[in-house]
């Protein structure tokens, strides 16, 4: 006789129901672990493609002056691939036509462009493209409104400065085009062996210089940190994926954090479960023990036996829940997967592991104590029964909660999950020991009636740290339930208020001063919601309260500041900005002032009544800090780091800019508004907000799909506790009824014994996920805390019906069966 | 001789002080011999039974059973001492559960290694007239029935000597005797010794010699 035997006769007769919570808690945990691992390491490495794409390659540089060339030897020599663009504004005119002048944004690209994501384009002339690498010398891609503007088509030339170039596509998409609101005017895009023939490359243009770089891992790593030495960050700018597209990236990276919180969740339940199966089958197996040990077994071929058996569950459990985990991750993969231009890469074996490591630590830990007490099982047990036990509750509580605190480290990675779920798990069950202690001190009173609240009452006081048990085991799980449920509420509800539905898809910049009224007034007559047209100035922090703003900037580590900043007036604080600090100006103020960021002033160490220096083409202006506001980036409209008092601006000349929300039906109003103000600059940026939109819909499908696996692991934990108390239950019922209880009162009485085991579970429960989520959104999450009220309400009923149904599903033997062969079958 | 004690005592820990189970007992058993040891609940014959099989180390003196001191022995050894001479009877049957009525046979048959072990445990589960119903478990068998497949259990590793501890405790008298009838059949068939603990005289007068406890002292010692 082997394990593998033994587990298989259990299995047919009639121990299936232990085993199976054991098996399926383990393929659970597995399954979840798995799962969500190999998803979030596949989601990962799409969002890195997916980055680059938006950059044009894996790692991108730009700078307002000419790149050093040494940038790429050292690129070329670490085997990177690499490509160059050149951007800056000149006048285009039509060949058959040179008075119609217009301002366009020309993009040099070489003609490896782009190494990552692809350069969409409708290609509408003949010869090919492309002789050579992306655009042909003397060919141009553009923009349709350069074309609508011009009134030109495809295959019309242009001049381009000095050269002459021929339209040979509509550029539909670019990858690393972004939205700059620099970009002085619409597209036009030649190829790089043609920029200097345009003669546009002067002295004081506004050039924007460029090089991508692509290739593996650790050589992008590599070139990144040579990179950082080499160059100053002050003129040259270094882009890496994770700035790729912030927004994106944030969802995402919630999710993923999201995701991961999910799986230990899951997995502490899956562990309860176990726990509380494993006590019960151990319990079983005393006696199974102790009658091989007087039929003979030594010690050493039971516990080669116990082993045996236990590697045969595993390793079933977990080829099934590595499976089932397979099954789930191609489910939220093919859920996401419509959004990701990339493909996902194939899920690698970590994830895997980590679901196979995790179960065999929840194995070992919840499963372990009360096995390994079964060696020393006496064989004296088979003649007195009191003999031998499966071990002490506290020491493998010890050793749970430890197995569970080193499983919530591997997958959330921040020690505030850990530090929220165990302080909930302490304080409940501190609050459940204090409920039992006065709950059940009356119980002399309680027992002597035979109503079903009686018999019931009695029942639990009888049974008091049974009980308590209980209750902490289903409080501890509805709380982990609850907990993933309002996190999750906070973070879809979070993302969606992110994107409103009429979140401005629109940017038009480029705006001339004497345009501000007119498109004003456009707007309103059209009843088109815009955010309010700003100016844009350029210019640099010189000083700060007269000393040098750069030494200051480099002293906090935030160089970035000290480059040059758009800079903007307001009479009136701008929609969605708060003010933390400070108040805002007179509408009609004359002082020179200024209103900061918040995470400016903070790492710029700015107070009120400091001052600060702006040189703005040369002229020094000093301003003094009135308020400090909060500003939401996501919100799509015009948001400036500093915000001055009109007369600290008004003088200089200034282009403006908004951004609006034209609602799709409007198809008319963009051609029109652009037929009456050409010079405008209007980018469409609806399709990156469908993206995000999708994105979040997608992701949160995702969360639900693995809540649902949460949940399964919630009824498991709720089978393995009734179970917990089935035998003595059963036994007692059975006995009340050979006494005469009629069935009615049995199941009265079952029924409030499960009801007031659930109900107070339920009130424990929400105030540990009250206490739990509360840490979490605002500690991981960076979310606002929030009262969850209907949670006190809906938990405690919600799960007083369901372990109430439950029970009496599990126990309805109890009045089913004569109670002789209960008696029999129990004992 | 099968089984010798000499000044054997069990005495355990209590609330006051200890408790003496057994207080220096001798007495020897011979190879086929039937013996019924008999007392009061508490008088400590199931602890003594318990000794006897190696289920429990006495706290002295010295138990020799087919040639090997007891007290020697580990936990290791005294396993495979059951495994190898040892056959039981249980009031409480001590059926395994989750194993049908022919599993529950099989089980020393495959703890000793045997080879048949399914096809000798049909065969006595035939010889205690359960042949059709090896594949129910103990749950479907009624008291008797229970009893039986541990009878046939007991006599399946063909031991040196069965121990019964109340064989016929927990069933009515006609079922019980018909349990006796089986028990003493078998072992006149096979030759077993047979060690009997009951409180049941009708029982112990089948056996050939009777020794009586009393507080944990033998009292009177009777051949029939």
């Amino acid at each position: 006789m082997n394990g593998w035997q033994w587990l298989r006769r259990e299995w047919r007769g009639g121990r299936s129901g232990d085993l199976s919570i054991l098996a399926v808690a383990l393929a659970m945990s597995v399954a979840i672990v798995a799962g969500i691992g190999l998803f979030a390491e596949r989601l990962e490495r799409a969002l890195d493609a997916q980055a680059a794409t938006y950059l044009a390659g894996d790692l991108a540089v730009n700078s307002g002056k000419s790149l050093p060339d040494n940038l790429i030897t050292a690129a070329q020599s670490r085997g990177l691939k690499t490509s160059q663009t050149i951007q800056f504004p000149t006048m285009a005119y039509p060949v058959s036509d040179d008075t119609n002048g217009i301002l366009v944004s020309i993009k040099a690209v070489s003609s490896d462009y782009p190494l990552r994501g692809e350069l969409e384009y409708k290609p509408g002339f003949e010869p090919p493209l492309t002789n050579y690498g992306l655009l042909a010398s003397g060919t141009a891609l553009v923009d349709q409104t350069y074309l609508d503007r011009a009134q030109l088509s495809v295959g019309d030339s242009i001049y381009v400065g000095e050269l002459v170039v021929k339209v040979v596509g509509i550029i539909d998409r670019e990858p690393d085009g972004g939205f700059s609101l620099f970009s002085l005017g619409p597209r036009v895009m030649i190829s790089m062996v043609d920029v200097y023939s345009t003669m546009a490359l002067r002295p004081g243009s506004r050039l924007s210089y460029a090089q991508q770089y692509a290739g593996d891992e650790a050589a992008i790593s590599d070139f990144a940190t040579w990179l950082e030495a080499e160059v100053n960050e002050d003129d040259v700018s270094i882009r890496t994926l994770e700035q790729g597209q912030p927004q994106l990236a944030r969802t995402l990276a919630r999710a993923k954090q999201f995701l991961l919180l999910c799986g230990a969740l899951g997995v502490a339940m899956a562990g309860v479960a176990l726990a509380l199966a494993g006590r019960r089958y151990s319990r079983y197996l005393l006696d199974a023990v102790a009658v091989k040990k007087t039929l003979g077994a030594t010690p050493k071929r039971i516990t080669r036996l116990l082993v045996e058996k236990l590697a045969a569950l595993w390793l079933l459990s977990t080829a099934a829940g590595l499976l089932i985990a397979l099954v789930v991750q191609a489910g939220i993969s093919a859920l996401i997967s419509a959004w990701l231009e990339t493909e996902l890469p194939a899920p690698t074996l970590l994830g895997a592991w980590l679901g196979i490591l995790t179960s065999l630590i929840s194995m070992v830990a919840f499963l372990g104590p009360p096995i390994y007490q079964l060696r020393a099982v006496p064989p004296l047990r088979v003649i007195r029964r009191e003999l031998g036990g499966t071990g002490s509750l506290l020491s493998a509580s010890v050793i749970g909660i430890s197995a569970f605190s080193l499983l919530l480290v591997l997958y959330t990675e921040t020690p505030w999950v850990i530090v929220g779920l165990l302080g909930a798990l302490v304080l409940g069950g501190g609050v459940a020991w204090l409920l039992a202690i006065i709950l059940f001190s009356g119980k002399r009173r309680l027992v002597q009636a035979s109503s079903p609240w009686r018999l019931a009452m009695s029942s639990l006081a009888r049974h008091r740290w049974l009980t308590v048990g209980q209750i902490v085991a289903f409080a501890l799980t509805l709380s982990l339930l609850a907990s993933a449920v309002l996190v999750r509420s906070s973070l879809i509800g979070d993302w969606q208020a992110s994107i409103p539905e009429d979140a401005p898809n629109h940017f038009f910049t480029n705006v001339a001063p004497y345009q501000v009224d007119n498109i004003n007034h456009t707007f309103d007559y059209e009843n088109i919601d815009d955010s309010g047209l700003y100016a844009m100035v350029r210019g640099r922090i010189a000083l700060i309260n007269g000393e040098d703003a750069k030494a200051r900037a480099e002293q906090n580590g935030y160089r970035h500041i000290s480059r040059e900043l758009n800079l903007s007036y307001a009479s009136e604080l701008p929609r969605d900005n708060e003010l933390v600090v400070g108040s805002w100006w007179e509408p009609d103020t004359d002082q020179l002032l200024v209103s900061v960021e918040e995470s400016v002033a903070t790492r710029m160490n700015l107070k009120l009544a400091d001052t600060i220096t702006f040189d703005i083409g040369g002229t020094q202006v000093k301003v003094m800090v009135a308020n400090i506001r909060t500003l939401d980036w996501d919100d799509l409209r015009p948001a400036f780091f500093m915000l001055l008092s009109p007369p600290a601006l008004e003088n200089f000349g200034a282009s403006w800019m908004t951004s609006a929300y034209v609602p799709e039906e409007r198809t008319d109003f963009i051609p029109a508004f652009l037929r009456e103000f050409a010079t405008v600059t209007v980018i469409d940026v609806g399709y990156i907000i469908e993206q995000v939109r999708q994105v979040i819909n997608q992701v949160s499908r995702a969360v639900e799909l693995v809540l649902g696996l949460v949940a399964v692991s919630a009824i498991l934990v709720l089978l393995a506790t009734v179970r917990s108390s089935q035998d003595w239950r059963l036994r007692e019922s059975a006995v009340l009824r050979a006494l005469g209880a009629s069935k009615k009162r049995l199941l009265g009485a079952l029924l409030i014994e499960f009801g007031f085991l659930g109900f107070a579970a339920g009130i424990l429960g929400a105030a540990m996920a009250e206490g739990a989520a509360a840490v979490i959104q605002t500690q991981q999450f960076d979310l606002p805390m929030a009262w969850h009220w209907p949670m006190w309400i809906i938990l405690p009923i919600g799960s007083a019906l369901v372990v109430a149904l439950f029970g009496l599903l599990t126990s309805k033997q109890v009045v089913q069966v004569a109670p002789n062969d209960i008696l029999r079958e129990v004992n | 001789m099968i089984l010798q004690l000499e000044n054997v005592s069990k005495v355990v820990p209590a609330a006051d002080g200890e408790l003496v189970l057994l207080d220096d007992l001798s007495f020897t058993i011979e190879k086929g011999e039937s013996i019924a040891i008999v007392g009061r609940s508490g008088s400590g014959k199931s602890t003594l039974l318990g000794l006897m099989a190696g289920l429990d180390h006495a706290s002295s003196g010295s138990i020799n059973f087919a040639g090997q001191r007891l007290e020697s022995l580990d936990e290791e050894a005294l396993a495979l001492l059951r495994a190898k001479h040892v056959g039981f009877v249980f009031q409480s049957f001590q059926l395994l559960q989750s194993l049908t009525a022919l599993e529950n046979v099989m089980l020393p048959l495959e703890l000793a290694g045997g080879a048949e072990a399914e096809s000798q445990a049909k065969q006595w589960l035939e010889k205690v007239g359960l042949g059709h119903r090896i594949d129910h478990y103990p749950s479907k068998l009624s008291g008797g029935e229970q009893q039986r497949v541990a009878v046939a259990r007991a006599f399946a590793a063909q031991p040196a000597v069965l121990f019964a501890d109340e064989p016929t405790g927990s069933l009515d008298a006609a079922t019980g005797e018909q349990v006796a009838d089986l028990l003493f059949d078998l072992n006149r068939e096979v030759g077993t010794t047979l060690v009997l603990v009951t409180h049941d005289q009708e029982l112990a007068d089948r056996c050939g010699r009777q020794i009586r406890i009393e507080a944990g002292q033998i009292v009177t010692e009777a051949t029939a």
